[in-house]
């Protein structure tokens, strides 16, 4: 069971003069259970491969297949979910329970199979329906209306869920919710997240796809990369700052240092490897 | 110096007033910075548009270089005298070149032609788009687009800027280009107002003001917010990884006085 994308390339406006190539020969398996992070500058083709993985833009090579069975618009309903950049924008019905509803709704449930549906969402997203169910999407923080706009992919029950920058613009709070909630959401579905900055969800993903230029300039197992972390700089990204200090340290000192995203842990070998520890 | 005194704003009237700032006092001089942190409603954004008459004080008052912002007759002078940059720089880019665009504000000043090329000009340097000025502003990176933003509000020469989140849109390398900037032209003597979610962001400025619901629950020195992770979690801030390093290595001996928080000023610290 995986979403699966093989040899991938897209470029836009094949019919007009000016032609961009988004992606070239990129690669991707997201099984269930597993969080993948995408991460790419701006303009690397990170939010085109999330379109393409659900389905709203097809592909010119490659293959994209859900479970085995090739990905069209009409597959994608029901099975890949989408959250869009600044989701919140999108919410429209006057209260939070008939928002959420929408999805499940549209997929031909019945109203009262939508509306179970949207409670269950609501609840996974911690936004239960008896407290926030009846209010107006509007009168919602910034952090709960990302998280309502979250519920409403949620409640189709998508195998995977795709989210295009899920924390961007959120405070600490919202933040934090945001990625408790998604990284939960894997025990019922494949996720993919992309993000520019991977401070945030690097720790708890299972695998990371580095774009640059449309391309793939770095794929494997998170913890391979948190482990040798010069692919970020290769692909003209930042480190996480505590991997930038230790691969700072470790160029001066001339040897690796075994990286680690935990700072207290970070300390103890710097603080070895550069002599104030012995 | 922009002043505010024992201000209070609210959205709305009546019954459904909503406040969005009570009591807040501080004040910003020239050469000066200043960090506004803050969660999401916890009244910023409200604070960075009193700062230069978009939003007018309820109670207490504001005033710039001594004028009462509320003053019908003085509006021109404040907004000249403070710019503002906001969060998405798309809200603010107008004209089709990044030239066109910076030459906006001075051309609505009806300066002659020689002076407004030599404000744009100016701007245009300080911010790192010389050779630039042709291009389509929706041709630029994210960072760019922000700093071209920037340059129209240094265009009118203000002597304080304001910023409203300038970096939550942008890829960590736009941030680290806007922040240099804004490091810069403070520098040089401009009072800077920065309004941002991200604590070292914030802690780059000397002094910081932290809202919660309304009100100033911290106003000091940043360096005292950034090393205290009690105070920072009661103020609802979560602690960087940057400054749990800063802290582990202080803890191990490493001594650390007045070291900034970026990774290559902590890695720098680490082979004195």
């Amino acid at each position: 069971m995986a979403l699966r994308l093989e040899n991938i390339g897209y470029t836009y406006g094949q019919a007009s003069s000016v032609v961009t190539r988004a992606l070239a020969q990129v690669s991707l398996t997201v099984e269930a259970g597993e969080l993948v992070l995408i991460i790419g500058a701006t303009g690397s083709g990170k939010s085109t491969l999330l379109r393409v993985c659900a389905g709203l833009l097809e592909p010119q090579t490659g293959a994209v297949s859900v479970d085995a069975v090739p990905l069209t618009a009409q597959s994608a309903r029901g099975a890949v979910g989408l959250v869009f950049q600044d989701a919140e924008s999108q919410l429209f019905a006057e209260t939070v329970l008939d928002d959420v509803s929408f999805g499940p709704a549209n997929l031909g449930a019945t109203p009262q199979e939508a509306a179970d549906a949207a409670r269950r969402a609501l609840d996974a997203v911690g936004l239960p329906a008896a407290e926030f169910g009846l209010r107006s999407p509007f009168s919602l923080s910034g952090g709960e209306a990302r998280r309502a706009a979250i519920a409403g992919v949620i409640a189709m029950e998508p195998a995977y869920l795709l989210a295009d920058e899920p924390t961007a613009g959120l405070d600490a709070d919202g933040r934090r919710a945001v990625r408790e909630l998604l990284v939960a959401v894997r025990e019922k579905a494949g996720v993919v997240v992309v993000s520019h900055s991977a401070e945030e969800f690097l720790g708890h993903a299972d695998r990371v796809l580095v774009l640059m230029n449309g391309e793939c300039a770095w794929y494997g197992d998170a913890p391979s990369l948190i482990a040798d972390p010069r692919p970020f700089e290769r692909a003209g990204l930042i480190a996480p700052d505590v991997l930038a200090v230790q691969m700072l340290v470790a160029d001066r000192a001339g040897d690796s240092l075994g990286h680690t995203l935990d700072p207290e842990a970070a300390a103890r070998s710097l603080a070895l490897a550069t002599g104030w520890l012995s | 110096m922009i002043r505010f005194d024992n201000v209070g704003f609210a959205y709305g009237s009546g019954e459904s007033s909503v406040p969005a700032l009570e009591g807040v006092t501080l004040s910003v001089a020239p050469g000066e910075s200043i960090g506004v942190l803050g969660a999401n409603g916890s009244g910023k954004s409200t604070l960075a548009r009193l700062a230069n008459g978009l939003l007018l004080p309820q109670t207490g008052r504001v005033t710039v270089e001594g004028i009462d912002t509320s003053d019908p007759a003085r509006v021109r002078d404040v907004r000249t005298t403070v710019g503002m940059v906001f969060q998405r720089p798309d809200d603010q880019i107008v004209a089709t070149s990044v030239e066109d665009d910076v030459a906006f504000g001075p051309e609505n000043l009806g300066l002659p032609r020689d002076q407004i090329r030599e404000r744009v000009d100016d701007a245009i340097a300080a911010v790192g788009l010389t050779g630039l000025e042709r291009r389509e502003p929706h041709l630029l990176s994210g960072g760019q687009k922000q700093r071209l933003a920037i340059a129209g509000a240094l265009a009118m020469r203000p002597r304080y800027l304001v910023f409203d989140e300038p970096t939550s849109m942008l890829d960590p390398h736009g941030r680290r280009e806007v922040r240099d900037v804004i490091a810069r032209l403070t520098r040089e003597g401009r009072g800077v107002l920065l309004v941002t979610h991200d604590l070292l962001e914030a802690a780059a400025c000397r002094r910081v003001v932290v809202l919660r619901a309304g009100r100033v629950a911290f106003g000091g020195e940043s360096a005292t917010l950034v090393r205290d992770p009690r105070l920072m979690t009661s103020l609802g801030l979560e602690e960087p990884d940057l400054s749990r390093l800063v802290r582990a290595l202080g803890g191990l001996g490493v001594p650390l006085d007045g070291v900034g928080y970026t990774p290559s000023e902590v890695a720098e610290a680490l082979w004195r």
